[in-house]
């Protein structure tokens, strides 16, 4: 592998920092930074042919991947970007889309021959094209939160009660979007211990909407009266089970017993088409300083006591409804079709 | 995006660090007499590493780090490291200086002000320092004070710690005396060892609200203002923080300097002063406090980071675990590790590449890179550095550093407290065989005795310094402290463990029911080693009294056991002088002189009858202890009655109410029957005439 100019070790040095620093507020703006950022590198790093290319974007895939091992949309945008490179390549090489379309079987995805195309053929056309791409799928990305709430309508209805928990940036657009037509009412689980709740309370109520805010325990004995669940989440696995805000569990749980519709907005790019491995559910999850539930001054309690602090919850894929994304909404069975659309089977693994 | 050096930006506006990376102690040795302390690994990881993390988090732009000991391996360490690179976000220059021309923080302040390489506020921080606090606020907050108040040289930044915390360093406990309502420092005073404090009267005239805290841990870190550097050049006396803290109140009003404090909501820094602190740090980092400088975000381009799995257990990769091995709770293992079968790992960090044999036992154990430990051995509360050796069936006691490169040979049993060391300590030690060899260590009590020819290890020495005792002290709480419920028991065998070897003189001479806790025992051997010097020397009465009472304050001991231990130590000084204790006669011929001598300093205490009652106790517990007493009990009792120390009416009171030890009452309370029925015939005498 030829070493990377410093210019670009220079841009991913930058990015990566700013992810350790936390500068990116929420995923959409950490989706939309680092496809700018390949944007960026794909532009200004010298290729031959699209297998050298996608080599090295695997290469720092990785590598962004391991410095936020739970940020599932890093991963994410590295293979739609495999993806953008492979049909780009396929379209140019043969004149057309690359055939694994809808019309692909399960069992056509699973054995993927790797001898399709070897992508070493160097087309001068393909720069220009993955460019064009990737400007698209920007716009894309940066519609997607309007795209979803263009469909609040659809599914909340005059005088419902809407159940939600912690803060979502999506949610938020969702509801208010929906307010601006129809009147209802939202109770809003606080989400201890980060109490991101308060934030979409306090969001709420500033656009006129009747709001509740309730304590995390109160959540199983507001359900009965609820007609609704819309959440946010942090990424859907490959099973359509969530990775979503601790307490999300409890929520589903609690939906279901009461046979409360769960729906989750999800935009497209949180797809992620990895599964919760069953031997590793901490390496999912991501544990933060105890210092929310426990202060660290607390002397010698300290010492005594072992404080786990995560962050998600995993919510299987039968506790959810309903999904609504940018491009309408999907049932959880439905998530491995998108997936293949998305995702190059063969990209899965970086 | 900041390019190194380049170019040419204001200096104001860059964010400039200052990371001090040596700790001008010797507070790890021998670990650290080969390698510098900042390199030193922290749960698997070189403590500079998390410094200047921390400070790359904060949005620092550059950073000066100064070395003292060890500076090119720091300098080479640095060179090869991300921080280095080109790219990074964070420019980094390395200053060294030779560690004759630098011993104190201070010094290094005056060399940084010496090259007058910063002219702005800069951030003052210890490369020894795990935290993950957000610093460009702060820094924020004393360029907003200034505005305010133009004297201001310092912020200096606190965590909140409640007394019982384990990050509170027993080394640097500290009292604080702050304005609240701006955040002033208006006195500050060191605890460690001290029960009163003195604050002058005037701060509390000058300010109608002061705040005095004592649930405050230092953090080393500080916004300095650029005119610290002259402060600390014009004082050449300044030598710590303390120092310069010190000094500025006490120039206050020529000055007009001023100090301020910040006290860190909900974020964590801890300094790692000393074994203790390292134990307590790395606990905090495998337990995510310090997130996100937990080991499983942190990586460099050598390391790989740590995967995490259930009960913080943390994993590099290629990590082997034989079958029934257990990493119960808090452990981190290193790169390519081997664990052997039926292993036992809890609350441990393993470093990389170490190959830990079959049934071994590791409890609290701080273990570095390429260390070797064959089956069954078993190690508690204990740091073994990088290259060590321990063959079949070694057991390490609790608090025991052993350092680089040491080879243990098979069983060998190391006692508590221990520091060993790969080579010779140098030849200025008397208590060291330099000219090692196996006849002579087995007769040197200062040398592991069970070492066979195979051991490479030389027990270390601290070298003597002031305030030794009380850092000697603070060094042996390793250890005792941690579960201090669950395991009493154990605790209590390690002191006496520990205090085998001090108390030689003792051995013949059981004292009885000695306290257990540390201070006491202290006490008394201080006040036994007054007692006998005043009356070898004769020394007065008052002067003693003045003695024994400055070591309980010292100790902190209550009334009730000073008034006991001095009476016990008064009983055990014939056979602590003459080493030889039997017979009736000779003792009380041996005692009498010494009591008579003592009277004063028994009138002094023996005032009330609470006190006469304690030291009848004392008596009784002594005699119980050492049944030759018990004949001399009578005399002793009839001599102090005689002499008015104590009265009739505490004697017959100690006589009616049941002994403490059962025993006593055959032996003891049957001597002195006689003389407590002359004692009561005499009282009806008395009486009789009087009516």
């Amino acid at each position: 592998m030829p070493s990377l100019e410093s210019e670009i070790e220079g841009i991913i040095e930058t990015f990566t920092n700013n992810l350790k620093q936390r500068k990116f507020k929420g995923s959409r703006d950490l989706a939309l930074n680092s496809v700018q950022l390949w944007k960026k590198i794909i532009g200004q790093m010298k290729w031959q042919n699209a297998r050298e290319l996608m080599d090295t974007i695997k290469k720092i895939g990785k590598d962004l991947a391991e410095t936020a091992p739970s940020e599932t949309v890093i991963g994410n945008m590295t293979r739609r970007m495999l993806k953008i490179v492979r049909d780009e390549y396929a379209m140019l090489q043969k004149g057309k889309q690359e055939e694994s379309d809808l019309q692909d079987s399960l069992q056509k995805i699973l054995t993927a021959d790797e001898s399709d195309s070897d992508y070493t053929k160097n087309i001068p056309l393909l720069k220009p094209a993955i460019m064009e791409h990737i400007g698209e799928f920007l716009a894309e990305l940066e519609s997607s939160e309007i795209d979803i709430s263009a469909q609040a309508l659809e599914h909340i209805h005059a005088n419902e009660i809407i159940m939600t928990i912690g803060y979502s940036k999506t949610v938020s657009a969702f509801l208010k979007s929906a307010a601006k037509n129809r009147v209802f009412q939202v109770i809003v689980a606080e989400c201890a211990p980060f109490f991101h709740g308060h934030q979409l309370a306090a969001d709420l109520a500033e656009a006129r909407i009747s709001t509740t805010l309730i304590p995390d325990s109160a959540i199983f004995a507001m359900m009965a009266r609820v007609n609704k669940v819309i959440i946010g989440t942090h990424s859907v696995m490959a099973n359509g089970g969530l990775k979503a805000v601790c307490g999300t569990h409890t929520l589903a749980l609690a939906a279901k017993h009461y046979s409360v519709p769960f729906v989750v907005c999800a935009p497209m790019f949180k797809l992620c088409p990895e599964y919760v491995c069953s031997l590793d559910q901490d390496g999912f999850n991501q544990f933060v300083s105890p210092e929310e539930v426990l202060n660290n001054d607390e002397g010698k309690l300290v010492s005594k006591v072992n404080v786990y602090n995560p962050i998600f919850d995993y919510v299987p894929p039968e506790l959810v409804t309903l999904f609504i994304s940018n491009t309408g909404g999907n049932a959880p069975s439905y998530i491995y079709r998108l997936l293949s659309e998305l995702y190059h089977p063969l990209d899965v693994q970086l | 995006m900041s390019k190194s050096g380049s170019e040419v930006l204001k200096q104001e506006d860059v964010v400039l660090a200052v990371l001090i990376a040596d700790s001008f102690s010797i507070r790890f040795a021998p670990v650290t007499d080969s390698k510098p302390k900042a390199l030193l690994p922290l749960v698997n990881r070189p403590m500079i590493d998390y410094a200047l993390e921390s400070l790359l988090l904060s949005g620092v732009q550059k950073t000066f780090v100064y070395c003292v000991a060890h500076a090119d391996q720091i300098r080479q360490y640095l060179k090869e490291s991300k921080w280095m690179r080109s790219v990074s976000p964070m420019s980094i220059e390395v200053i060294s200086q030779s560690p004759d021309d630098c011993r104190s923080l201070g010094d290094s302040l005056r060399d940084i002000d010496g090259k007058s390489l910063i002219r702005g506020d800069f951030i003052l921080m210890s490369a020894d320092v795990i935290s993950n606090v957000q610093l460009i606020p702060i820094l924020e907050e004393h360029r907003e004070k200034r505005k305010t108040d133009k004297g201001i040289v310092m912020t200096h930044i606190f965590k909140k710690s409640f007394p019982g915390h384990r990050s509170r360093s027993a080394e640097e406990e500290l009292v604080l005396a702050i304005n609240p309502t701006n955040g002033r420092i208006l006195n500050y005073q060191q605890t460690t060892n001290l029960k009163k404090l003195s604050f002058p009267l005037e701060m509390f005239k000058e300010h109608g609200l002061v705040d005095l805290r004592y649930d405050l841990v230092d953090t080393h870190i500080s916004i300095c203002s650029p005119v610290v550097l002259p402060l600390f050049s014009d004082n050449f006396d300044y030598q710590t923080w303390g120092d310069f803290v010190r000094g500025i109140l006490i120039n206050e009003e020529i000055l007009n300097n001023t100090i301020y404090y910040h006290q860190l909501e909900g974020s964590y820094a801890a300094h790692v002063s000393n074994v203790p602190m390292y134990d307590a740090v790395s606990k905090d980092v495998i337990q995510r406090w310090a997130f996100p400088l937990v080991p499983d975000l942190n990586r460099s381009d050598t390391t790989p980071r740590h995967t995490l799995s259930r009960h913080n257990v943390y994993k590099q990769p290629g990590v082997t675990l034989a079958k029934e091995s257990v990493l119960e709770r808090d452990v981190a293992v290193g790169e390519n590790s081997k664990i052997g079968e039926r292993t036992f790992v809890t609350q441990s960090v393993i470093g990389s590449r170490c190959t830990i044999g079959n049934d071994v036992y590791i409890n609290n154990a701080y273990i570095w890179d390429n260390v070797n430990i064959k089956n069954n051995c078993r190690i508690e509360v204990a740091l073994i550095a990088d290259g060590a050796v321990l063959n079949e069936g070694v057991e390490i006691g609790r608090g025991c550093v052993i350092g680089p490169g040491v080879v243990l040979a098979a069983g060998t049993k190391i006692p508590d407290n221990t520091r060993l060391m790969a080579h010779p300590p140098k030849c200025d030690n008397d208590f060291e065989t330099s000219d090692e060899e196996e006849g002579n260590a087995s007769l040197n009590p200062y040398v592991v005795k069970p070492f066979s020819a195979d051991s490479v290890a030389y027990v270390y020495q601290r070298p003597v310094e002031e305030d030794s005792d009380a850092e000697s002290l603070i060094d042996e709480l390793w250890g005792l402290d941690i579960d201090e419920d669950s395991e009493s028991e154990e605790d209590e065998d390690e002191d006496e463990a520990d205090n085998d070897e001090e108390e030689e003189h003792e051995e013949e001479v059981d004292v009885g029911d000695l306290p257990e806790d540390m201070n006491a025992r202290s006490f008394y051997n201080e006040v036994l080693e007054s007692l006998q010097r005043g009356y070898e020397e004769k020394i007065k009465g008052d002067n003693l009294v003045l003695e024994i009472n400055s070591s309980k304050y010292a100790y902190n001991v209550t009334m009730k056991e000073v008034n006991m231990l001095v009476i016990k130590a008064m009983l055990s000084l014939p056979s602590v002088m003459t080493k030889a204790a039997t017979g009736t006669n000779e003792d009380w011929v041996a005692l009498r002189p010494i009591l008579q001598h003592f009277l004063p300093v028994m009138r002094n205490y023996l005032k009330n009858n609470q006190s006469m009652l304690d030291s009848l106790e004392a008596l009784e517990e002594f005699g119980v202890h050492n049944s030759h007493f018990v004949k001399s009990i009578c005399k002793v009792l009839h001599f102090l009655y005689g002499e008015d120390v104590l009265s009739e009416d505490a004697i017959l009171e100690w006589y009616t109410n049941p002994p403490n030890d059962p025993s006593a009452l055959k032996t003891i309370r049957k001597t002195v029957e006689p003389f407590i029925t002359w004692l009561e015939e005499a009282e009806e005498e008395s009486s009789e005439e009087s009516d």
